[in-house]
């Protein structure tokens, strides 16, 4: 079966150091299915003319298209209607579009409640949007739900972190450092119980690829994504939300295609979802989004998650051997995993296995917040899609075992490390074992 | 991998003139913003010349020992010869070869360096 996903990807026929690239950053962005690429070539050469304006037959083709793919997406995530299904260009700009029109509605006093989890797309647009709302006199907080010592949200006192004052409560559904998988439908039900009036935001981004999405049983208000982490386009991001609200918010970018009618004084606005959607979108890559849809429903959450959850315990087993390695994240966890080798930077690990054809990220993974938690500057992560084959996690141990003798750590030589051991939140080591990944999560 | 040649990864485990200057007249962060990496550099600078410098900071094996040899070339020069401190110069007394995705490492340590100008004026 797998075999048969590896020729689906055009990526593999290339050689890097004369192998296939063992490629293992999937959390950062994947690559595409052969069917993806030619349908943004299809798009381009066949069908491609400006969406929801022009009268003639090309531009209803493009049309219908573009529209096909917000119904597909509608069933994809189990929304009731495809008003409620807006393009972006990203989880960024599907966060900051919230962020800038529900923070219109906010008062001196309420607050935001995120997590020291999240990604800095889901903390820098609440920070710009606390400083917008106190030019005007408005002061807003942000409150953080912290983390455990096994890189888990620590619920024991959200009760406490909830008021009456939260308006805003804006999670990820999966960690894209530490791969934990947040039970966000039961926060959102606890925090719903104590601030009814409270807008529930499901950051989506890290999880739409490894797990089915279902807004009702993730009781959210909102949800964004993005098609690039999930084998389609890169340029194209999702915005789901409940018709009502979206009905009641202000547009977020002016311009062509969200109006009804202009005149000199005013604007009327489009109908949903159309409001949301300013400008010329991204057209064939939207259209390009409908086969990755496609390709993700055919092979299914349960092999995908299957190949990926093997991969990770394999990954994770032959990683917690090693007295150096230290991981970070709970044992129960999404195909995500960040670790450190003792006395090398994140950096140079990655740079090395790069001449090895293994493609890892590293650096603070857009999370600087959830770094400082733990108590690190920098991790190294590996995470696995749909195509990756134990050949791969092999080469990646492999090439940790060059990146150890280049640093020479196989002999007895002493390391100086710089500016370790300062108070750092080290999480449990003992808690590496990987279950299958847990459905419980919504 | 030639970058990391024994040059190198000396200047990582026991880099020159780590650690901070006491009384240092002028003290400049630089932070890599790919990677979160941080270097401060501390100075002494008497009549337009760097009397003395030293450096503490976190970063990768490329970024410290930079930060290390380049603290050993501007030490006792001139504010001046320092100032037309380039990229070149730096990748030259690296060695080895850098790839494009790690020359903000390796001039994590320049940038620091030249704040100087500005910051003395």
């Amino acid at each position: 079966m797998l075999s048969n996903i590896r020729a689906d990807f055009p990526f593999l026929d290339r050689k890097y150091a004369g192998k296939q690239l063992a490629y293992l950053d999937n959390a950062s962005t994947t690559q595409k299915p052969g069917v993806v690429i030619s349908a943004v070539v299809d798009a381009y050469k066949n069908h491609y003319a400006n969406v929801h304006r022009g009268v003639y037959g090309l531009s209803q083709e493009a049309t219908e298209l573009y529209e096909s793919v917000r119904e597909k997406t509608t069933k994809f995530i189990g929304a009731k209607s495809s008003r409620e299904v807006i393009f972006t260009k990203n989880t960024t700009e599907s966060l900051n579009l919230l962020a800038y029109t529900l923070g219109q509605r906010l008062n001196g006093g309420d607050e935001i409640l995120i997590s020291d989890m999240e990604h800095h797309s889901n903390i820098v647009p609440w920070q710009m949007l606390v400083e917008r709302l106190a030019t005007n006199g408005k002061r807003v907080k942000i409150k953080y739900i912290p983390i455990n010592r096994q890189g888990e949200l620590d619920l024991s006192n959200l009760d406490k972190l909830v008021t009456r004052k939260t308006k805003i409560l804006s999670l990820t559904l999966m960690s894209n450092v530490l791969g934990t998988i947040n039970p966000v439908s039961k926060i959102i039900r606890v925090a719903k119980k104590k601030a009814p009036a409270l807008i529930a935001i499901v950051d989506a981004a890290q999880a739409s690829a490894h797990m089915k999405i279902d807004i009702a049983a993730l009781s959210c208000d909102f949800l964004a994504f993005s098609a690039h982490k999930m084998y389609g386009p890169s340029g194209v991001g999702l915005l789901w939300g409940k018709a009502k609200l979206l009905y009641d918010l202000p547009p977020f970018l002016g311009g062509g295609d969200m109006i009804l009618s202009v005149t000199r004084e005013k604007a009327t606005f489009n109908e949903l979802p159309w409001k949301f959607e300013a400008g010329t979108p991204n057209i064939a890559d939207v259209i390009a989004f409908g086969p990755a849809i496609e390709f993700v429903q055919k092979v299914g959450f349960a092999r995908i998650s299957k190949n990926e959850m093997d991969l990770t315990k394999y990954a994770v087993e032959r990683l917690a051997g090693d007295p150096l390695v230290e991981i970070y994240g709970p044992g129960n966890r999404g195909p995500v995993i960040s670790f450190n080798i003792d006395g090398v930077h994140p950096h140079d690990v990655a740079s090395i296995l790069s001449d090895f054809a293994v493609a890892i990220r590293s650096g603070h993974h857009c999370a600087q917040p959830l770094m400082d938690a733990i108590g690190i500057p920098a991790a190294c992560r590996v995470s696995f899609g749909v195509y990756n084959i134990k050949e791969d996690v092999d080469r990646f141990i492999a090439g940790l075992r060059k990146v150890k003798e280049v640093f020479k750590l196989n002999q007895k030589s002493k390391i100086r490390i710089l500016n370790r051991g300062s108070s750092r939140l080290r999480l449990d080591r003992n808690n590496h074992r990987t279950n299958e990944m847990s459905r419980k999560a919504q | 991998m030639d970058l990391y040649r024994e040059e190198i990864l000396e200047h990582w485990k026991n880099p020159l003139n780590f650690g901070e200057i006491s009384n240092a007249s002028l003290v400049i962060d630089q932070i890599n913003s790919l990677c979160g990496d941080e270097v401060t550099f501390y100075f002494k600078i008497a009549d337009k010349k760097i009397r003395d410098v030293s450096f503490t900071g976190n970063g990768c094996a490329i970024s410290i020992a930079t930060s290390s040899m380049l603290s050993e070339k501007i030490k006792g020069k001139s504010l001046k010869v320092v100032s037309k401190l380039t990229g070149q110069d730096v990748l030259k007394f690296l060695g080895g070869e850098v790839a494009p995705a790690r020359l903000k490492c390796a001039f994590l340590s320049l940038e620091a360096v030249r704040k100087i100008g500005t910051l003395t004026k």
